[in-house]
C-alpha cells in the first residue's frame, strides 16, 4: 500500500497579503510561491470579466479599473450589511476571500505538482470574533476545502518561533501589526511540549493601511496646497487607487530611507511631493500610539492572571518593518524587540500545526485499529493505558511517512489557546434593567465549559430564546450597548415541565472559538433540550450553498 | 454635524417626495454598493462603515409609510436651515459692498462666484436687504469718525427716509455690540494671563475711542510686549487636524473639548486624565462599528495632542486658523477691486478677533493672504528706503585703496635700496673715524652680517683684507719693538711670550717664519746658561745637585748637554740605591708594603731616567703584589661573610684560595686553615638545623596531628634558630597553620552556636510546649547572646510568639464576652418565652414548643448559633444537620409557619436577626429567588423576596 502523502496547507490569508506553506517529506516547513513566482500574494481580486484574477495582476490592474478591483475584504469579513457588487452580481466578503483561498492553493498544488488537497488549516486574527471565525471557515468551505481548524495568527507565529528554540522554555509578547489588524498576545513557548496563549488584546481596524491612508490624506493636502484648489481629488477613482498604491510603495521605502518623493498626477497636473520619514512619524503617531496602550491593557489583563513578566517581544506582520514600531516598543517596554520572518511566520505556523494533525490523524487511525476503540474518542492521546500502544504507533507511522519518530511525538504539541471576547446572555438585575451577563470572560482558556440555570417562566412553557451577547468587557456585568448579539438560541423545551423549573445551559467555547451550546432540563429525567442558534452574519444555509455552487463555475486565475 | 436624514442620504427627490418602494429599493442598493466600495476608502473608510450600518434601519423606515413621510418633512427643514447658514455669510459680504455706498453689476457677479451662489439669487437678496445693510454701513463709517451726535443721526434719517427714533435705537445697540466686541477681546487677554499696551492701543483705534476708555474696561494685568514664543506655538499637521475633524463629525462633537466634555480652557492634567479615561471606555465598548472606531481614534488623538502644552496650543491654534478660513471670503470680497480701502480693512480686523484671533495674528494672517492674492493695502504711507549710491561709493573705495597700495609697494622698494646705500656709506665713514684697526674691521663685519648680498659686499670684503693686512704689520713691529732690548736679568721668557703672542694671531702671518727661528735661537742660549749653572753647584749639596740635574732634564728632555749631566749624576745615584736598598730590607721583613712602595718612588723621583730607578719600579711591582695577596685575603674573608649561610661556599673559596696559591706565607696559612675550621663547624651545626627543619615541617603538614602541637613545634624551632636560614618559611608555615587554627576554634564556635539556635528553634516552635515557657526560653536566650548570628532571628520569633500570646489571650477574653452575651440573650429569650402568657413553652433543652400549633422551634435561629449569617442553600444545610435538643428531623420553615409565630401575637422573641428565610422559592430569570420572613414584630405580613446568595438567618421548625 503506498501511502499517498496527504498535505494540509497553512494558509496565512491577511489583510493586504496572503501565503500558503506546507511541511515537505523532509519534515521542513516551506513557503510555496504563486504562480508569479511570488511568495506573497496580495489579496486583491479583479473581476475581469466572467473570470477572477487573484494577485499581483490584480493589484496592477486596480490602477485601470478601479471600480473592478476589490481589496482589504478581510475587513469586512462578518459584516452583514456589506456587500460587493459587481456586474449585477452581488458577492459577499466570504466568497471573495474563497477567490483568494482558492488561487494560493491552486499555485501550490501546481507549483508541488500535486492535486486533489482536500485539508487546509486557515488563521485568522487572534482577536476576531464568533463571526468573522465563522466566516474565515465558510470562505475555506465555499472553496471547496475542508477546513481543519481556523487558528490564531499570533499561535502560529509563535508554533514558528517556538520550532526554531530547541530548549529554551520562554514567554514572549508576539506583536502582530499586519496589514489591517493588530493583534498582541502573550505565549508561553515550551519547546515541543506545549504553547500556551495566556492573554491576548488587538485592534482588528488598526493595521498597516492606516499608516497608508494618512499618507494618502497628506498627499492630498500637499496637493491642494501646492495648486490652490480645493478638490477633493479623491472623487476620482483612477487618482484615489493610483494614491493609495504610492502611498503603500512610500511607506515601504521609507523603512530604508529618510525620505522619498511621490508623484501626484490628477486633472492634468503633476506635483512631486517629498515625504520624509519624520513627517510620516508624526502624523502617524496616534496609530503607534493606541499599539502601545493596547499592549499595556493587555498586560494588566495578564498580572491578573498572574503573569507579569515576559523574556522577549517578537515583531510579525509586515508593518513591523517600519523602524518607528521597533524603536517605539524598545522606549517603552525596555526590551530590544526581535522581527521574526514577517511576512511568512504565520503561513509557516499553520503549516505546521497542519502537519500535527496530519500526524496526529495517522497516529489516531492506528491506535483505534489496534485497540478497538472509536477514532472520535481518541480526543486527547493523553491516556496513561494508551502509552504503550503509543509508542509501538508513533515507529510505524514513522516508517509509513518517512518522518522520524521525534516528528511524530513532537506533533503531540499541546496548544492552549484563550479567548479574545467575553461572551454573555441577555438577563435582568435586581432594578430589572437589561444587563449582560458574562458567562466566559475574555482570556479565559478555551476550551471552557460554563453552566448556568435558568428558570422557566410559565407551566408548559414551549421556548426560551436566549440572546448571546460578545463583548470586550472584562467585567461580568457589562451594558447590553457595549455589545453584539451575535445570535439567538432558541431552546425547544419538552411540553411537561412545571413552571420555575431550572434549565441549566451550558456554553462550551471549543479551541477554535466557536461556540455550542447545549442544554438540560432539571427534573428527574433529565431530558436535553434542543438547542439551535441563528446566527445572522454568517452566510449559511441556502445562501451558503448557492455561493459554493456559484464558485465551482467560476476559474480563478 | 453630520446629516443623517435618509431622503438626503439616497439622494432622492423631496419635492415631491419620493414614494415609489421600487425607486428606493433601487437607491438602496445603489448607495450600499457605494458604501461597501468606499469601505476602505482612505478617507471615507469610517464614514462609509457608519452609513453601511445604518442601512437595516434605513430600509426599516424608508417601507413604513408615516416614518418615510417624517422623514421626507424633516429633510426639507434641514435644507432650510442650510440656507440660512449659508445667508449669514452672504449678508456680511455684502455689507461690506454696500460700504462704499453702491454696488454695481461686476461686483455683483464676483460675489456670486466667491460665494457659490447664483447671480439672479443675489439680486433679490440684495435687493431685500439693501437699504438696512446700507443705513448699517453709514453708522459704521460715522462711528469711525467719532462719536455719533443728534444732528448726524438727523441727516441720515432724513437721507435714508428712516424715522429718527428707529436711527437712534440701531445706534445705541451698535455701541452696545462694539463695547461687547471689545470687552470679549479683553476676555480672552484673561485666558493668556495678560494684554498688551500695544493691544490697548490698537483696540483704541480700531473702535475709535480714546486709549483710557479701553483702560477702563481692562480687567487682567498690562505688559509691555507680549511673549512672542508662547504666542506662536507650531500649529498641528493639517493632515491631522483633517482627519480629527473628519472624526469629530462622525460622533458628532465640534471639538477635541467637546469630545472630553471638557471646556477649551481645561489644564492640561485633566485633559490628559480624562483621554486616558475615554480611550479605556472606548476599549470596554469594543465593537467594530464606524461610531466606536470614530471615537477610539480620537481618544488616540487626544492623548497624544494634550501630552504636551506646546502640542495643546499647536491644536488650539489649528483651530484658530480654519476658523479663519472664512474670513478668507471676507477678504476677497473686500478687495474685490484689488485693493482694501483703511475702513474695510478695520472692519476685517474686527470679524478677525470676533472670531478668535488676536490683534497682531489678525493683521499678519490678513496681510499674509492679501500679499499671496496681491490685494493692495491702501494703508499709510511707508518711507522710501534711501537711493542706493552704494555701489559707486565702493567701487571708488576700493580703487582707491588700490592705487595706495601700488604706492607703497614702490616705495618700499626704492626705501630699501636707499637704505642699504646710506647703511655701507656710514660704515665707511664709522670705520674711518675708528682709531683702531680692529675696530674698523669690526665694523665692516657688522655691515656684512647685517645685510643682504648686494653690490656693496665685494666692497666691503676688500676694504676688510686691506684692514687685516695691516693690523699684521703693526703686530709684529710692536714685537720688534719690545724684543730690541735684552732682558735686564737674563729672563728671556717674555720675549718668547712676545714671540709666541704673535705666532698666536697671525699663524701665517708674513713674519711668522722669522718669529719662530728667533724663538728657537732663545730657547738654545737659555739651555746653555742653565748647563752652566749645574756645572757651578757645589758637590756637597747632593740634594740640590739633584734637584738641578732634574730640572735640566724636565726643561730640555733633548737637551745638548744631556750626557755631560748623566755622568756628574751617577755616583750620587750609586750611593743613594744603596741606602735604598737597606732601607727596604727593613719594611720587607715587617711586611710594610706600603712603606717599601713608598721608599722605592722617592728615589724613582730623585733619579728619573736611571737604571737603578727601572729596578726599583721592578721592586714596586713586587710590593704590590704582595699588597694584593693581602686585599685578596681581606677580601675573601669579607665575601665568605657575605655568603652568610653558604658555609660550603666559603669554604670552597679558602680552599681554591690556598691550592690556587702555594707559596703563601705559613702564617697566612694558619690564618686560612683556622678559617676553614670554624666554617666546618658552623657547617654542622647548619645541617643539623636543616634536619630540625625538616621534621618541624613534615610534622606541621601532618593532617592527623592536632594542629596547636604542630604550632607549638614550629615555635620552638623559631626560637632555636631565629636567624637560621628557614626561619622565613617557618613563620610562613607557622601563619598558616594559626590562621587554620582561628578558622577551626571559629567553625568550632559557629557549630556550637548553631547547634544551640537549632534546639531553641525547636523548642521556641514546638506546639506542645506552653506559649509562656517558650517565650521565657527565648528571652533567656537573648539575655546571654547580646549579639550573634541568630540574635535577630530571635528576636523576631520571640515578638512573633509574645504576639501569639496576646492575640489568644485577647481571643479567650472575647470568647468569654462572647459566651456572657449569648448567655444573656438566651437568658432574655428564655425569659421572654416563659412571660408569653403560656402561649411558648421552654423544653429546656435548645427547644421552644408553641401550644397554639403544637411544632417545636429552636430557641435561637442558625445565624446567632454559628455566629454568622448564612446564604440560602448553607441554611438548608444547617437545618438538616441540625442534632438540637437530640431531634433529626429540623427543617425549614414554610411561611405560613413562620408567619404564625413572627406575626401573629405574642410573638416569638428573636436575636438580633432581621429576617428568616422559608421553604418557598421560585425562579426569576435567570436569578433564583426565596421569600423570606422579617422579625419584625407586626401582625402585618409584607411579602418580601430575596436572592438565595444574600445572607440571612433561619429558624428550624419540627413536626
Amino acid at each position: 500500500m503506498s501511502k499517498q502523502k496527504k498535505r494540509i496547507f497553512g494558509i496565512d490569508l491577511g489583510t493586504t497579503y496572503s501565503s500558503i506553506a506546507c511541511v515537505d517529506e523532509y519534515g521542513k516547513t516551506i513557503v510555496i510561491p504563486n504562480a508569479e513566482n511570488e511568495r506573497v500574494t496580495p489579496s486583491v481580486v479583479f473581476f475581469d470579466g466572467d473570470s477572477i484574477v487573484v494577485g499581483d495582476i490584480a493589484k496592477e490592474s486596480s490602477k485601470l479599473y478601479p471600480d473592478e478591483v476589490v481589496s482589504f475584504v478581510k475587513r469586512s469579513m462578518g459584516e452583514q450589511n456589506y456587500i460587493y457588487e459587481f456586474n449585477g452580481k452581488q458577492y459577499r466578503a466570504e466568497e471573495i476571500s474563497s477567490f483568494i483561498i482558492r488561487k494560493v492553493v491552486q499555485d501550490a498544488e501546481q507549483h508541488l505538482g500535486i492535486s486533489g488537497t482536500k485539508d487546509v488549516v486557515i488563521t485568522c486574527p487572534a482577536y476576531f470574533g464568533i463571526n468573522e471565525r465563522e466566516a474565515t471557515r465558510r470562505a475555506g468551505e465555499i472553496a471547496g476545502y475542508n477546513v481543519r481548524q481556523i487558528i490564531n495568527e499570533p499561535t502560529a507565529a509563535a508554533i514558528t518561533y517556538g520550532s526554531m528554540e530547541t530548549d529554551r522554555e520562554q514567554v514572549v509578547l508576539v506583536y502582530d501589526l499586519g496589514g489591517g489588524t493588530f493583534d498582541i498576545t502573550m505565549i508561553e513557548i515550551k519547546p515541543h511540549a506545549s504553547i500556551e496563549v495566556i492573554c491576548t488584546g488587538g485592534d482588528h481596524n488598526l493595521g498597516g493601511k492606516d499608516w497608508d491612508d494618512r499618507i494618502v490624506a497628506h498627499l492630498v493636502e500637499e496637493f491642494q496646497k501646492s495648486t490652490g484648489s480645493k478638490e477633493d481629488i479623491l472623487e476620482d477613482p483612477d487618482t484615489c487607487q493610483d494614491l493609495q498604491l504610492s502611498a503603500e510603495k512610500a511607506k515601504k521605502v521609507l523603512s530604508q530611507r529618510e525620505k522619498t518623493p511621490v508623484l501626484i498626477t490628477h486633472g492634468g497636473e503633476r506635483v512631486k511631493v517629498s515625504l520624509e520619514r519624520k513627517r510620516f512619524e508624526n502624523i502617524t503617531q496616534d496609530l503607534l500610539e493606541r499599539t502601545v496602550s493596547l499592549t499595556h491593557e493587555m498586560l494588566h489583563e495578564a498580572r491578573k492572571k498572574g503573569r507579569d513578566r515576559f523574556d522577549d517581544i517578537i515583531l510579525v506582520g509586515g508593518s513591523t518593518r517600519m523602524p518607528i514600531v521597533a524603536e517605539r516598543i524598545r522606549q517603552e517596554f525596555s526590551t530590544e524587540p526581535k522581527l521574526f520572518d514577517p511576512d511568512e511566520a504565520v503561513a509557516k505556523g499553520a503549516a505546521i500545526y497542519g502537519w500535527k494533525i496530519f500526524l496526529q490523524d495517522e497516529v489516531k487511525d492506528k491506535v483505534a485499529k489496534k485497540t478497538g476503540r472509536k477514532v472520535d474518542e481518541l480526543d486527547d492521546l493523553e491516556d496513561i493505558d494508551l502509552k504503550d500502544v503509543l509508542d509501538e504507533v508513533e515507529e510505524i507511522v514513522a516508517q509509513d511517512t518517512g518522518y522520524t519518530v521525534s516528528d511524530i511525538q513532537r506533533s503531540r504539541i499541546k496548544i492552549q489557546n484563550v479567548t479574545s471576547k467575553s461572551f454573555g446572555v441577555i438577563a435582568h438585575d435586581s432594578n430589572d434593567q437589561e444587563i449582560v451577563y458574562n458567562l466566559i470572560l475574555k482570556n479565559n482558556d478555551v476550551p471552557i465549559n460554563i453552566s448556568r440555570a435558568f428558570g422557566t417562566a410559565v407551566a408548559n412553557q414551549e421556548a426560551a430564546s436566549i440572546q448571546i451577547m460578545e463583548n470586550e468587557s472584562g467585567e461580568t456585568v457589562t451594558r447590553p450597548e457595549h455589545a453584539v448579539l451575535i445570535g439567538n438560541a432558541v431552546l425547544n423545551l419538552p411540553s411537561d415541565l412545571k413552571e420555575n423549573t431550572a434549565i441549566e445551559i451550558t456554553f462550551r467555547l471549543n479551541e477554535e472559538g466557536r461556540l455550542e451550546i447545549t442544554a438540560e432540563e432539571t427534573s428527574e429525567t433529565r431530558r436535553s433540550v434542543n438547542v439551535t442558534i441563528e446566527t445572522r452574519s454568517v452566510i449559511q444555509g441556502e445562501e451558503l450553498e448557492k455561493a459554493k455552487t456559484r464558485a465551482q463555475h467560476i476559474v480563478v486565475t | 454635524m453630520e446629516i443623517k436624514n435618509y431622503y438626503l442620504l439616497l439622494e432622492l427627490s423631496l419635492d415631491p417626495p419620493e414614494e415609489d418602494p421600487d425607486v428606493i429599493e433601487d437607491a438602496i442598493k445603489k448607495k450600499q454598493a457605494l458604501w461597501s466600495k468606499n469601505r476602505n476608502h482612505p478617507t471615507k473608510a469610517t464614514q462609509a462603515q457608519q452609513l453601511i450600518g445604518l442601512i437595516p434601519e434605513i430600509r426599516q423606515v424608508m417601507t413604513d409609510d408615516s416614518l418615510r413621510k417624517r422623514e421626507a418633512k424633516e429633510a426639507k427643514a434641514i435644507l432650510l436651515d442650510q440656507e440660512k447658514d449659508a445667508y449669514t455669510k452672504i449678508d456680511r459680504h455684502l455689507a461690506i459692498l454696500l460700504g462704499k455706498g453702491s454696488v454695481n453689476k461686476n461686483e455683483i457677479a464676483e460675489l456670486a462666484r466667491i460665494d457659490g451662489i447664483d447671480e439672479e439669487n443675489l439680486q433679490q437678496r440684495l435687493a431685500r436687504r439693501e437699504k438696512p445693510l446700507k443705513v448699517s454701513g453709514q453708522l459704521e463709517n460715522l462711528f469711525n469718525t467719532g462719536r455719533i451726535s443728534d444732528k448726524q443721526v438727523n441727516k441720515l434719517a432724513k437721507s435714508v427716509g428712516v424715522e429718527k427714533e428707529k436711527i437712534r435705537t440701531l445706534v445705541q445697540k451698535k455701541e452696545k455690540t462694539r463695547f461687547q466686541e471689545i470687552d470679549y477681546y479683553l476676555g480672552r487677554c484673561s485666558r493668556r494671563g495678560y494684554v498688551t499696551t500695544d493691544e490697548i492701543g490698537e483696540l483704541a483705534r480700531i473702535y475709535n475711542l480714546k486709549e483710557d476708555q479701553v483702560l477702563r474696561r481692562v480687567r487682567c494685568p498690562i505688559r509691555k510686549k507680549g511673549d512672542p514664543k508662547a504666542d506662536k506655538p507650531k500649529p498641528l499637521d493639517k493632515t491631522v487636524e483633517k482627519l480629527i475633524e473628519d472624526k469629530l463629525t462622525i460622533v458628532g462633537k465640534s471639538s477635541l473639548y467637546d469630545f472630553l466634555d471638557l471646556s477649551p480652557g481645561a489644564d492640561l492634567e485633566s485633559l490628559q486624565n480624562k483621554s486616558k479615561k475615554k480611550q479605556a471606555e472606548v476599549r470596554r465598548i469594543g465593537q467594530k462599528d464606524a461610531f466606536t472606531t470614530a471615537s477610539g481614534a480620537l481618544a488616540g488623538h487626544c492623548i497624544a495632542i494634550f501630552k504636551t502644552e506646546e502640542n495643546r496650543r499647536g491644536y488650539d491654534l489649528a483651530r484658530t486658523l480654519s476658523r479663519l478660513e472664512e474670513l478668507n471670503g471676507d477678504i476677497e470680497v473686500a478687495g474685490m477691486d484689488g485693493k482694501i480701502r483703511p475702513e474695510l480693512y478695520t472692519l476685517l480686523i474686527r470679524t478677525a478677533i470676533k472670531m478668535g484671533m488676536d490683534i497682531g495674528e489678525a493683521h499678519e494672517y490678513i496681510q499674509g493672504y492679501c500679499r499671496t492674492r496681491k490685494i493692495a493695502l491702501a494703508k499709510k504711507k511707508k518711507k522710501v528706503p534711501a537711493a542706493n549710491r552704494g555701489p559707486l561709493m565702493w567701487a571708488t573705495a576700493v580703487i582707491l585703496v588700490l592705487l595706495v597700495a601700488v604706492g607703497v609697494f614702490v616705495s618700499a622698494k626704492t626705501l630699501q635700496e636707499n637704505r642699504l646705500k646710506s647703511a655701507y656709506l656710514e660704515a665707511l665713514q664709522a670705520a674711518e673715524s675708528q682709531p683702531e684697526l680692529e675696530g674698523r674691521e669690526v665694523i665692516l663685519q657688522n655691515f656684512l652680517k647685517y645685510h643682504e648680498p648686494s653690490e656693496y659686499t665685494q666692497r666691503a670684503e676688500k676694504k676688510i683684507q686691506d684692514i687685516r693686512a695691516r693690523i699684521d704689520e703693526r703686530d709684529y713691529q710692536k714685537v720688534m719693538d719690545r724684543t730690541a732690548v735684552p732682558p735686564p736679568n737674563g729672563d728671556y721668557a717674555p720675549v718668547i711670550a712676545a714671540y709666541e703672542g704673535y705666532l698666536q694671531d697671525h699663524p701665517r702671518g708674513v713674519h711668522a717664519a722669522e718669529a719662530r727661528q728667533k724663538i728657537a735661537e732663545i730657547k738654545n742660549r737659555i739651555e746653555d746658561r742653565e748647563f752652566e749653572a749645574l756645572k757651578s753647584i757645589d758637590e756637597t749639596d747632593s740634594e740640590g745637585r739633584i734637584q738641578a740635574y732634574n730640572a735640566y732634564f724636565e726643561a730640555h728632555p733633548e737637551g745638548r748637554h744631556t750626557e755631560e749631566v748623566n755622568a756628574m749624576v751617577s755616583d750620587l745615584l750609586d750611593r743613594y740605591y744603596a741606602e735604598l736598598k737597606q732601607n727596604l730590607e727593613t719594611c720587607e721583613s715587617r711586611e710594610d708594603w706600603e712603606a717599601c712602595i713608598e721608599l722605592s718612588n722617592e728615589f724613582i723621583a730623585k733619579f728619573r731616567n736611571t737604571e737603578q730607578a727601572a729596578d726599583a719600579e721592578g721592586l714596586i711591582k713586587n710590593y704590590e703584589n704582595k699588597q694584593l695577596i693581602r686585599s685578596d685575603l681581606t677580601e675573601m674573608k669579607e665575601k665568605a661573610a657575605r655568603m652568610g649561610t653558604d658555609y660550603y661556599g666559603a669554604r670552597a673559596l679558602y680552599l681554591e684560595y690556598i691550592e690556587g696559591n702555594p707559596e703563601l706565607p705559613s702564617y697566612l696559612k694558619r690564618l686560612l686553615v683556622k678559617e676553614v675550621k670554624i666554617l666546618d663547624q658552623k657547617i654542622e651545626a647548619q645541617e643539623r638545623a636543616e634536619r630540625e627543619w625538616e621534621e618541624a615541617l613534615a610534622f606541621s603538614g601532618d593532617l592527623n596531628a592536632p594542629l596547636i602541637d604542630r604550632i607549638r613545634k614550629l615555635e620552638r624551632f623559631i626560637d632555636k634558630y631565629p636567624n637560621g636560614l628557614h626561619v622565613e618559611e617557618a613563620g610562613t608555615v607557622l601563619e598558616r597553620l594559626k590562621k587554620e587554627k582561628a578558622l577551626e576554634d571559629q567553625r568550632l564556635a559557629t557549630e556550637r552556636e548553631e547547634r544551640e539556635w537549632r534546639e531553641l528553634i525547636t523548642y521556641a516552635q514546638n506546639g506542645q510546649v506552653s506559649l509562656s515557657n517558650r517565650i521565657t526560653r527565648l528571652e533567656g536566650f537573648l539575655r546571654q547572646n547580646s549579639n550573634g548570628r541568630y540574635v535577630s532571628s530571635a528576636r523576631t520569633l520571640l515578638s512573633r510568639l509574645q504576639e501569639q500570646r496576646r492575640l489568644e489571650e485577647e481571643r479567650l477574653r472575647r470568647e468569654q464576652a462572647e459566651r456572657r452575651r449569648r448567655q444573656q440573650a438566651r437568658e432574655r429569650i428564655g425569659a421572654a418565652i416563659r412571660n408569653s402568657g403560656g402561649r411558648y413553652v421552654d423544653n429546656g433543652n435548645g427547644t421552644v414548643t408553641d401550644t397554639k400549633t403544637g411544632k417545636m422551634w429552636t430557641m435561637l435561629d442558625a445565624a446567632f448559633e454559628s455566629n454568622r449569617c448564612l446564604k440560602y442553600q448553607s441554611a438548608v444545610q444547617y437545618v438538616e444537620s441540625l442534632r438540637t435538643g437530640g431531634y433529626q428531623d429540623w427543617r425549614l420553615p414554610t411561611v405560613a409557619e413562620l408567619q404564625t409565630i413572627l406575626k401573629t401575637s405574642p410573638f416569638f422573641p428573636t436575636t438580633s436577626s432581621t429576617w428568616f428565610w422559608t421553604t418557598e422559592t421560585f425562579w426569576h430569570g435567570w436569578n433564583k429567588k426565596a421569600v423570606i420572613v422579617t422579625s419584625k414584630p407586626e401582625t402585618r405580613l409584607e411579602k418580601e423576596t430575596v436572592e438565595v446568595e444574600q445572607c440571612g438567618s433561619a429558624l428550624a421548625v419540627r413536626r
